[in-house]
């Protein structure tokens, strides 16, 4: 085995890194909403969209959104994938990659293949990524030795309150 | 066969030499048709459809910038090949098409490399050039499905197509094809006005098939140079784009 063999010189790309660098190496934008500007309705776009202003509505696209700082978006937004800096109040579907950088304020639920959240954004609502439902299949799948995990037993005693026991092997 | 519609300017004595010589370029290249001087208020329309019936299939217009808007807005929809013989002072809309002034020209009119180009309909007019708005009050919608207004009241807007030396800087690079099936509108807020003018935002850029501006008050609209007043305006892609030989070096 060579130590400076080809295949061990290949740099590992992880799946975020090449969803990113696509979104970014796309950076042909079709449509560009200013900051002193309002829109408000079905904003549909078949290209990248960079918002700087104020959008009420939703929002689509099939490729890359950008939410500049201090944007704000009263609205639910479908995308290929996303860059958040701005307030978005409204759901997010996201296909790929939704990054949250410092700046972002997101008040809804969001749902993304790959989540990235920079230190300093607030996400406040629910959040769903492909992949969690073979995650719950795992949990209720485990070997059954008597153990099963999270469930309440209850345990008699002499007093007239019963306790529960929680976690403890079942005799 | 060639239909050559020349400008009423062209009668005066600077231009008799620079005829001559494309005159004479255009039988070396064998292009010879007929001939016909525009009457200063005259709409061209009629005249190119007497010759469609002689067998008029390609109309090469000889003149300006605003001769080839003039035109254009009134024959685009006839299905025909146009040309274009740049003479005059401003000739900026032959550049972006990539045609040389004066009698080099014939040789881009022998080549005949044929490029679709995207019209607009402002109003019920042909466009070519662009629209713009000057700064005033107003909101319009874009494709009926959402409406585009500013924070700050006044906004500017211009519809850019062959015409984009007032939006160049503007917009995306690469983006306002005139060629790519779809308008697009630039839209500048006034952020402050006073003694040293106004401060415009940084632009909203967006394409469109069809937008509608409303206005309280009529608006000015200056369409390929010509100026009106209007309360509401139309704008929309015509159905057919013009067929317009251009040169290699165009800049789309």
């Amino acid at each position: 085995m060579s130590i400076f063999s080809k295949e061990e010189q290949e740099t590992f790309t992880s799946p975020a890194e090449t969803s990113l660098s696509h979104a970014a190496s796309s950076t042909e934008v079709e449509t560009i909403v200013g900051p002193s500007v309002k829109v408000e309705g079905d904003f549909v776009s078949q290209g990248n969209v960079l918002i700087q202003g104020i959008v009420a509505g939703t929002v689509k696209t099939e490729r890359h959104l950008e939410v500049q700082e201090g944007a704000k978006i009263a609205a639910n937004v479908r995308a290929a994938s996303a860059k958040i800096s701005g307030e978005i109040r409204g759901n997010v579907k996201v296909k790929e990659v939704l990054e949250l950088t410092p700046s972002a304020r997101v008040i809804g639920d969001v749902d993304a293949k790959i989540l990235i959240v920079a230190a300093g954004a607030v996400l406040h609502g629910r959040c769903t990524m492909a992949g969690a439902e073979i995650v719950e299949a795992t949990i209720l799948k485990q070997p059954s030795k008597g153990r099963i995990l999270n469930t309440a037993r209850r345990r008699p005693t002499e007093d007239v309150e019963t306790e529960y026991t929680v976690g403890e092997e079942a005799a | 066969m060639y239909l050559y519609l020349y400008d009423v300017f062209l009668k005066r004595r600077q231009f008799e030499r620079p005829i001559a010589a494309v005159e004479t370029r255009l039988t070396d290249f064998g292009l010879s048709g007929k001939v016909a001087r525009l009457a200063a208020f005259a709409n061209p329309r009629r005249l190119v459809q007497e010759e469609m019936r002689s067998g008029a299939k390609t109309i090469v217009i000889v003149g300006d910038d605003t001769t080839f808007a003039k035109v254009v807005g009134r024959i685009a929809d006839l299905g025909l090949v146009i040309g274009w013989i740049p003479l005059g002072a401003s000739v900026k809309f032959a550049e972006l098409l990539g045609i040389p002034y004066g009698d080099a020209a014939c040789e881009t009119l022998s080549q005949r490399r044929i490029s679709q180009i995207d019209i607009g309909i402002v109003n019920g007019r042909l466009f070519i050039g662009s629209v713009h708005i000057p700064p005033s009050n107003f909101s319009f919608n874009l494709d009926g499905q959402y409406n585009v207004k500013s924070i700050d009241q006044k906004m500017e807007l211009w519809v850019a197509n062959l015409d984009r030396r007032h939006v160049l800087g503007l917009i995306p690079k690469g983006a306002a094809n005139p060629s790519d099936g779809q308008l697009e509108v630039v839209v500048r807020p006034v952020t402050r006005s006073g003694f040293f003018g106004k401060h415009l935002a940084r632009p909203t850029f967006m394409p469109f098939q069809h937008l509608t501006v409303e206005a309280h008050h009529a608006v000015p609209l200056e369409v390929d140079g010509i100026t009106f007043k209007e309360k509401r305006v139309v704008i929309a892609l015509a159905p057919k784009s013009l067929r317009c030989i251009v040169g290699k070096k165009r800049k789309f």
